[in-house]
């Protein structure tokens, strides 16, 4: 059977470009990055040319970039590490921080969980709720901010619906007001431009696996002056924010990846909005499709669909079964068949919710591939349908 | 426990009797835990030729209690072994959250039966609900054609027509009567390939195709115990309700001393009274509407010879017409007992045993066996 992968916003496969690159530091260049002598230094200047590729791509210093060990690992460094900071200052208690944080309820959960850890700390925290679209209200958060507020945060572009968020109306503000403002960007690396200085962010995340690189390994983007204290601590740090012997093949392959998306690719892959809108009709006027966010701004690859009548779940079974991959959400909530929180904030009834199906696609995706898409889900849906 | 008995030939007959089945499905849904039996079960099915989509049912409720969570919470941990054992069959596996259906059509109502002094049976009731039930719809909505366990127990054609259910070969194991209260047209969709093995046979045919990380401990109660507390306490403190206090007394009426709540006790119970009568003492009589437990130490009171039976579901009809000698059983762990069995009516069966049987517990099932065929069975009122 041949199979189709319809979620590219859980992982994407290596690309072979990166891949070999990557390839000699699973081999011969085994060096530890920390080490003086040759091994170390050929380790080292990996390490450092992936770090410049990566601040090439965010069009900042290469001392603003940190790796981590993955997306979730940068969203609680950004968040719980600055938190930690302010305690080491004095300025709050780790044992009852106060203060106030804003941040949007459609976030991925590796930024609601820490939120969510700090509010039992005593942190007050505001969630901002999304329009019908998909899209959080920039003045929302703006008239939320407090003299105590110390953090904002906001994802660049929702995992589950593709919606761009309003990022830079929010960081002029927060420039302004000298608020540290945290956008996890890991969803927008590749689809749209990525740069802190443009959004105003002091914090930014990225995983380079959502953009056909390797897995093991984040990024957090920490602007010069913005202060953090490490999670992780122990021998050299990843600019003196992250301990652990770097892992130099996925680091490699990040700087890969990242260097792969130039002007030039976002816009040529951007023209692949044509496909999904010709996916997004089909369904529509086949099946009887409803788009989720569809009056909002989206990235070209994410198309979240509500079937009415067919539960989601089931539907994502015959799917898989019949050979195309999709999911019902972000892959870190897989599981759980709990409700979408991100379609559930956008005021979207519970029926809906629970028919919905995330379909995200890969920068290779075809006409044929959609066709043949929309030939199996239809096949699915009315045999669901007829019971 | 029968071990070392594993010869390629058993095996070999129970995949050729699932080949040669006439009702032989194209695809079906193996309920796994992630334990040795439901990951063999769903490794014959496959191996005799059937399209299997494991799944995983989440049932336990998350506990709020976070030390208990580390330990039990929710299953997550046999899920994982689910996956892991699914993925060395070579087959998908899904899981399905039924934590809140759990929660009311399973937990509430044994919580209830406690409340009236009854000794509830939980696993019957997921079984009908949730095991096979839910189970059942949701392999009908997924396109496949029936379902697969590991219960020890059989599924067999009856004479007249329709299908039955039988005991499993092997005696120790036999888990028929969990399995009494099924849908009879639920009855015919399943798969139980066990039913023909022994429990020594399935432990070496694991070991064999490499299975060993099924070798968990036996899931008596593992969908929702906690280790080191009783089934009636977790469930309390997981409902969130409030015990029903009261005390102990004997039977003259004089008080013996408090005790714990009446969810702690059932007919019978000798152990973990906490109580001195001089001589070993019984609960005779729970009164859930002034907590009051009669203790006895006249085990002969305990001794009944007739008991009638509610909600009767009759897995072979044919019997449901006239009273029948049968051999009734009223509870998984007790012998079967011979007896005469009258039908009062479609839901309703008296029994009337040929020997004085123990302890006939209030909310426990009496379950009618003739010879190994599962006639019907019905809950003790």
């Amino acid at each position: 059977m041949e199979r189709l992968y319809f979620d590219a916003n859980a992982t994407t496969p290596l690309h072979p470009d990166v891949y070999q690159t990557m390839e000699p530091y699973l081999k011969e260049e085994f060096g530890n990055p920390s080490s003086i002598h040759y091994w170390g230094q050929r380790a080292r200047n990996a390490v450092e040319e992936a770090r410049f590729q990566v601040a090439n791509f965010l069009r900042c210093s290469p001392l603003e970039v940190v790796f981590t060990g993955s997306g979730t690992e940068s969203n609680n460094l950004a968040i719980l590490g600055l938190l930690s900071r302010l305690a080491e200052q004095r300025l709050s208690s780790l044992k009852n921080p106060g203060g106030h944080c804003i941040v949007s309820a459609i976030e991925h959960s590796s930024v609601l969980d820490p939120f969510r850890w700090l509010e039992g700390w005593g942190v007050e925290v505001t969630y901002i709720k999304a329009d019908s679209n998909g899209r959080i209200d920039p003045d929302q958060v703006i008239h939320s901010i407090r003299a105590e507020t110390f953090l904002v945060s906001l994802m660049l572009v929702n995992n589950e619906t593709g919606v761009i968020q309003p990022v830079q109306e929010v960081g002029c503000v927060t420039r302004e007001r000298r608020i540290p403002f945290h956008v996890d960007a890991i969803q927008g690396a590749g689809k749209i431009p990525v740069i802190p200085d443009e959004l105003g962010a002091d914090l930014l995340t990225l995983a380079p696996h959502k953009a056909e690189g390797p897995k093991g390994v984040g990024i957090l983007y920490v602007r010069k002056g913005c202060k953090l204290s490490p999670l992780i601590r122990g021998g050299s740090l990843d600019g003196n924010l992250r301990g652990g012997t770097h892992n130099v093949p996925a680091i490699v392959g990040c700087g890969a990846a990242f260097a792969r998306l130039d002007e030039h690719y976002i816009a040529e892959v951007g023209e692949k909005a044509l496909l999904r809108d010709r996916f997004e009709r089909s369904l529509e006027d086949r099946v009887g499709a409803e788009i989720n966010g569809k009056g909002a701004q989206r990235v070209w690859n994410t198309s979240n669909v509500s079937f009415p009548a067919v539960a989601a779940d089931v539907l994502l079974v015959r799917l898989d079964q019949a050979g195309l991959a999709a999911s019902r959400g972000s892959a870190c909530a897989a599981g759980s068949t709990k409700p979408s929180h991100v379609l559930l904030a956008m005021g979207l009834d519970r029926a809906r919710v629970l028919s919905s199906i995330r379909f995200s696609f890969l920068p290779s995706i075809t006409e044929t591939q959609i066709d043949r898409a929309v030939d199996i889900i239809e096949e699915c849906v009315k045999d669901i349908r007829n019971g | 426990m029968v071990e070392g008995t594993f010869s390629p030939e058993r095996i070999v007959s129970v995949l050729d009797g699932i080949r040669k089945d006439p009702r032989k499905p194209r695809k079906v849904v193996a309920a796994m835990s992630g334990g040795v039996d439901s990951s063999v079960a769903a490794w014959l099915m496959k191996e005799a030729g059937v399209e299997v989509v494991g799944v995983t049912l989440r049932l336990r409720p998350c506990d709020d209690d976070l030390a208990v969570q580390r330990k039990a919470c929710c299953g997550a941990e046999d899920s994982i072994h689910a996956k892991t054992t699914a993925g060395r069959i070579g087959i998908s596996h899904y899981l399905l959250d039924y934590q809140d259906e759990f929660r009311a059509r399973v937990l509430e109502d044994a919580w209830t039966e406690y409340t009236k002094g009854r000794t509830p049976n939980p696993c019957v009731l997921c079984n009908r609900f949730l095991k096979f039930g839910k189970l059942y719809t949701y392999a009908c909505e997924i396109g496949a054609e029936g379902i697969v366990t590991g219960h020890y127990a059989r599924v067999k054609p009856l004479s007249h027509g329709g299908m039955g259910l039988f005991r499993g070969v092997d005696p120790v194991k036999d888990q028929s009567y969990f399995l009494f209260a099924l849908d009879r047209k639920v009855l015919e969709t399943c798969w139980f390939p066990l039913g023909e093995l022994t429990k020594g046979e399935v432990r070496d045919l694991a070991r064999q195709i490499g299975l060993t990380n099924a070798e968990k401990p036996e899931s008596q109660d593992a969908c929702f115990g906690v280790p080191g507390e009783a089934f009636a306490d977790t469930l309390r403190r997981v409902l969130g309700k409030e015990a029903i206090p009261g005390y102990f007394i004997d039977s003259l009426g004089r008080i013996l001393g408090p005790h714990r709540g009446v969810h702690h006790y059932t007919l019978g119970q000798r152990r973990g009274l906490g109580v001195a009568l001089g001589k070993r003492a019984y609960v005779s009589k729970i009164d859930p509407t002034t907590g009051t437990i009669v203790l006895s130490t006249e085990d002969e009171e305990l001794h009944k010879s007739l008991l009638e039976a509610t909600e009767v579901n009759w897995l072979d009809p044919s019997f449901q017409k006239e009273p029948f000698e049968g051999w009734v059983q009223v509870r998984y762990t007790q012998k079967p007992v011979a007896a005469r069995v009258i039908p009062l009516s479609t839901d309703r069966i008296r029994v009337e045993f040929q020997e004085r049987v123990r302890a006939i517990t209030p909310g426990q099932a009496a379950v009618v066996y003739q010879g190994n065929e599962l006639i019907c069975g019905g809950w003790i009122c």
